[in-house]
């Protein structure tokens, strides 16, 4: 057998022999490279989805348009004829508002129809079905393609149908689902692809804008385009802040990650090897030199950094996707998750270099042992010489380490800054937790002898107990502050329900006469609401940012608040002449000439133009949006005339203002009665909100937690530290008559102690951040104590736990087997 | 005239207990000739195991000079030690001290791997155990073992490397009364088989009076030094 091969055996019935640490040793590395890989993953899969090529970006080479105008058959006709065009297609604006399910009425809003023909124009950039290909999947009339994440939210699968609310006014279509893509080209979670047959049955006739074409020679076909009227428009580059961004904040925020867990290695391994000293000490009786004990201890770290390390990449890759699939229901993009070798293998050797790379410090200070000790207990003697050969090696290891994180993250100088900047933070909130903590141990605790002795012992080492209190500190900060912005913004969401009184249901596609609404309504409100897309123009002609004109009569006045003056009292009588208009308030405080009452707007649609005179000013009150609220209010008399006139699109929806309890059930009923039509409800809306808010919080509360799970592991290493350095003196304890409960209270005391100040100082910094936020936003914010009491008490009970969990069998021990082992 | 295997002049130990230098040693001097038995003996607290640990390379005099078998090893650097701990040395402890997750066999060979033997590293051991009755036992971790095989296997690790002295630190004092006689009987045995040098500090009589010398420490002075009759 070769010394490789002894080291190696020693090295692998060491780690097997090493129990509990040895599992936390390999818990920090699988931490640090859980944490490397699953944030690379996901970063390298945001910035696929936002960082599109251009081309793709585009949907082909050059885009051509007529300025305002639809395509004619002989602008078509010239480009099909341009001898460098090897592909060409049309595209038209498909409207859409919202898909919704036929069989539970689950709503999404906020996603883009693209109406395409892969059958004579190729999408560029990649369509991914998960069974099937897009020509197929399309070729049934009513056909429809949604993304998986679409898919995840409608809870739908092919075969299912859907409603899909688009044209103004028109009856919502209804589709059929003919497959779901894990990739469409523009990487937006929330798109729907259709065939261009199915797109004229939903709008009637597809007005065509725009042309998109593939060539060789794009320099030529834009300038032959350009000299025969049309705008071209080519791929453009994006600028580096969504890399910067994606592409860097999240492998940085893993290679945190991956030094809180080389720190976790460093930490175990003193307490491995703290407990191996007489191992040490025997080993160097025998001959063994520095380098021999580097050479088999850095084979063990390194054994412990690959188990690690493999854990670490399975989990990593298994976190990439619960993260992907959490970012799938709060984010738009379509993620997708590419487990890219490079990222496995880096990851493993992360493990590796990093447990090497901290166990050395711990190998260090164990190889300084003298086999003298075999005899006689001798401390390690600290010099200062030895002080500042420790201080060195660890400059030198954050360096090296530093450049693996630059290697990892693929720039030197940023990897360098973000290990600079981890362990600038380390040691300078370090430095503010201990010296916290050493006035908290400092207090007196009459009539408490077991809390005093807990004190005491803090008080000898309190500088160990840092990275604990960063730990527990980050933990409790990171979830305080994400869970009160969320909490509040929740709130914020249940408030708007809650709130929003007026109008609790809305339908699409159902006449605005239907007797059956009105019947089902029982007695409630209902009434139709216009609206339509407009140019505003203000007194002195400039555009106003207002979406469109609304026509709404006075049984729709409890979707605003009225009043004469922008900051008035609120409540004043709706409009009663339709040659005048009312304003948002915003518009009567601006800076520039604010909107005065009296003063003439303009509404423009097409060449149809009329002016209104302001009449007033109106706010929009929390509550969820059912029907327009943006735009320029006149009576529904002055919008049909002005839509006769312009022909202009006009949205209608049905607007019932029943009581909250009931909307549920008349949707349903109303559902029922005319399966045609889409009918929302105000519940479903803020559901929707309230399921997007969750998944951030389920996000955040993952990533934070990562934190505390870090100061649960430097807490038990503490404690086992704690354990093997003060045997005697807890032998000798429990030899004068403590019990072992009592010797044990003394340790989870001393913990407790600890997720108090780390837990508290956590807390009153998040509630801090919070006011500040409060002032600098002018906003109101809920500062939930009982979300701060809860989070105190998750860091006390994580540290008296983990204490409780390393110390209880220990502390059982005779006393006199302690001292006679002494 | 021969030179000894073990040459102690004028050696002083002083460790620290807090800032309080405490002076273990005064000037001890002797010396131990090859294939000598020698027994340290004293009352506790008289300086037997510092002297020990000093002669074994384990640690360094406060003052004088102490050379094994031929070389000076007060003032050598950690390495140096180290090399001469591992050819010139072997240390037998009372509470026997083998790495628990090594076997018999390993536990032995683990001197070895670090020395100039390495490629007989399996050879040795197992004949060295085979010396020592354990043939039987290759493969059995200490934890598999009784007190008297552990210390067999502790003896065959600090002969394996033929060093030229065996230092033993009250190498009896965890084992029976019938396991002690034992392994004494197989210190006599080996010395006999071997030439070794025995150099063991002890505090029992029986184990004293197998030497050939018996020097008494008290106080960190050498009281006497009596050489037994055969």
């Amino acid at each position: 057998m070769s010394t490789l091969a002894f080291y190696f055996r020693y090295a692998v019935r060491s780690i097997l022999r090493s129990g509990q640490r040895g599992v936390l040793a390999v818990a920090c590395v699988a931490f640090g490279v859980f944490s490397l890989v699953s944030l690379q993953l996901l970063a390298e899969s945001v910035e696929r989805a936002v960082l599109v090529d251009p081309v793709i970006e585009l949907g082909g080479d050059l885009r051509l348009t007529r300025e305002g105008a639809p395509l004619s058959p002989a602008d078509l006709g010239a480009l099909a004829d341009d001898p460098d065009v090897s592909a060409m297609e049309t595209r038209g604006d498909v409207p859409a508002r919202f898909v919704q399910t036929v069989d539970d009425a689950r709503i999404v809003f906020f996603y883009r129809v693209m109406a395409v023909d892969p059958g004579a124009f190729p999408l560029v950039g990649e369509v991914r079905l998960q069974d099937g290909a897009l020509a197929e999947a399309l070729d049934e009339p009513g056909s429809v393609v949604l993304t998986r994440d679409l898919a995840m939210r409608l809870d739908v699968r092919v075969g299912d149908q859907i409603r899909l609310a688009g044209s103004p006014g028109a009856t919502p279509a209804r589709l059929t689902i003919g497959g779901v893509a894990d990739m469409v080209p523009d990487a937006q979670g929330g798109t729907l692809l259709i065939s261009h047959e199915t797109a004229a049955t939903i709008t009637g006739e597809i007005l065509l804008t725009t042309a998109l074409v593939r060539t060789e020679a794009p320099d030529e076909v834009a300038a032959r385009a350009e000299a025969a009227g049309w705008t071209v428009q080519r791929p453009e580059t994006e600028t580096d802040i969504v890399e910067d961004l994606f592409g860097l904040a999240l492998p940085a925020a893993g290679l945190l990650g991956l030094l809180i867990g080389g720190i976790g290695v460093a930490n175990t391994l003193q307490v491995v090897l703290r407990r191996r000293r007489p191992e040490v000490a025997v080993l160097k009786t025998l001959g063994y030199r520095q380098r021999d004990l580097f050479a088999l201890f850095g084979l063990e770290t390194a054994l412990l950094g690959l188990i690690g390390g493999v854990l670490g990449v399975v989990l990593g890759v298994a976190g990439a996707e619960g993260l992907r699939q959490i970012m799938s229901r709060s984010l738009p993009m379509l993620l997708d998750l590419q487990v890219a070798p490079s990222v496995l293998i880096g990851g493993l050797a992360a493990g590796v270099v990093t447990a090497v790379l901290f166990g050395l410090l711990a190998i260090t200070r164990a190889s300084a042992v003298r086999p003298g000790s075999l005899l006689r207990q001798t401390p390690i003697k600290t010099t200062g010489r030895t002080r500042l050969a420790t201080l060195g090696l660890s400059v030198l290891l954050f360096a090296l380490f530093g450049a693996l994180g630059g290697l990892l993250i693929g720039s030197a100088l940023h990897g360098l800054a973000v290990i600079a900047a981890g362990v600038a933070g380390l040691v300078v909130f370090g430095a503010i937790m201990v010296a916290v903590l050493l006035i908290v141990v400092r207090l007196p605790t009459p009539g408490l002898p077991l809390v005093g002795m807990a004190a005491a012992n803090l008080r000898r080492h309190p500088a160990r107990a840092s990275a604990s209190l960063v730990a527990l500190f980050v933990g409790t900060f990171a979830i305080g502050v994400s869970s009160l912005i969320i909490l509040n913004a929740r709130q914020e969401v249940v408030s708007r329900t809650v709130e929003a009184g007026g109008v609790t249901l809305a339908a699409y596609g159902i006449p605005a006469d239907d007797p059956e609404v009105v019947r089902l309504a029982e007695g409630a409100p209902v009434w139709t609401d216009r609206s339509a897309e407009a140019e505003v123009l203000g007194p002195d002609g400039e555009v106003l940012w207002l979406s469109g004109v609304i026509g709404r009569g006075a049984d729709g006045a409890s979707t605003v608040e009225v009043a004469d003056e922008p900051r008035g009292e609120r409540g004043r009588a709706w409009l009663s002449d339709p040659n005048r208009a009312l304003v948002p308030w915003s518009l009567g405080v601006r800076e520039e000439r604010p909107v005065q009452v009296g003063d003439s707007v303009t509404v423009r649609v097409g060449e149809t133009e009329r002016a209104f005179a302001v009449d007033g000013y109106y706010d929009r009150p929390d509550g969820i949006p059912l029907v327009s609220t943006m735009g320029l209010l006149i009576l529904p008399e002055a919008f049909d005339s002005l839509a006769t006139e312009s022909g202009a699109e006009v949205t209608q929806t049905v607007a019932v203002e029943a009581p909250q309890e009931r909307a549920e059930a008349l949707a349903s009923a109303l559902g029922e009665a005319r399966p045609d039509g889409a009918v929302v409800t105000a519940e479903q809306v803020a559901d929707m909100f309230t399921g997007v808010v969750r998944s951030l919080f389920i996000l955040v509360l993952a990533l934070t937690s990562l934190a505390l799970l870090a100061g649960t592991v430097l807490i038990a290493n503490g404690v086992g530290l704690a354990l093997v350095e003060r045997r005697r003196e807890l032998g000798v304890l429990k030899a004068v008559g403590y019990t072992a409960g009592q010797v044990l209270r003394v340790l989870v005391l001393e913990n407790a102690l600890l997720g108090i100040v780390g837990g508290g100082l956590g807390v009153a910094a998040a509630v801090a951040t919070m006011a500040v936020i409060e002032i600098t936003a002018e906003t109101d914010l809920a500062l939930y104590p009982g979300v701060s009491v809860l989070l105190v008490g998750v860091s006390v009970a994580l540290a008296a736990g983990s204490a409780l969990l390393v110390a209880a069998r220990p502390v059982r021990q005779r006393p006199l087997e302690v001292l006679r082992s002494d | 005239m021969s030179v000894p295997v073990i040459d102690v002049r004028d050696v002083t130990r002083t460790l620290s207990l807090g800032d309080t230098p405490v002076p273990i040693l005064h000037g001890v001097t002797f010396s131990v000739e090859r294939g000598e038995w020698v027994a340290i003996t004293g009352p506790s607290g008289s300086g037997k195991s510092t002297l020990l640990g000093i002669v074994a390379g384990l640690d360094a005099p406060t003052s004088g000079s102490v050379s094994l078998d031929g070389v000076d090893v007060s003032a050598r650097s950690e390495g140096d030690l180290a090399k001469i701990r591992n050819e010139k040395v072997g240390v037998v402890f009372q509470s026997f001290n083998l790495i628990p997750t090594l076997t018999a066999q390993e536990n032995v060979e683990a001197p070895l791997y670090v020395g100039k033997h390495r490629r007989e590293a399996a050879t040795r051991s197992r004949a060295m155990l085979e010396r020592v009755g354990l043939s039987d036992r290759l493969d059995h971790r200490p934890h598999q073992l009784s007190g008297g095989q552990q210390q067999r296997v502790a003896i065959a690790r600090a002969l394996v490397t033929e060093p030229a002295v065996v230092v033993a630190d009250e190498p009896t004092g965890n084992l029976d009364a019938a396991t002690s006689a034992a392994v004494l009987e197989l210190f006599a045995d080996l010395r006999r088989d071997l030439g070794l040098t025995l150099f063991v500090v002890t505090h029992d009589p029986d184990v004293a009076s197998r030497a050939d010398r018996v020097i008494d420490l008290v106080d960190g002075r050498i009281a006497t030094d009596i050489r037994v009759a055969a």
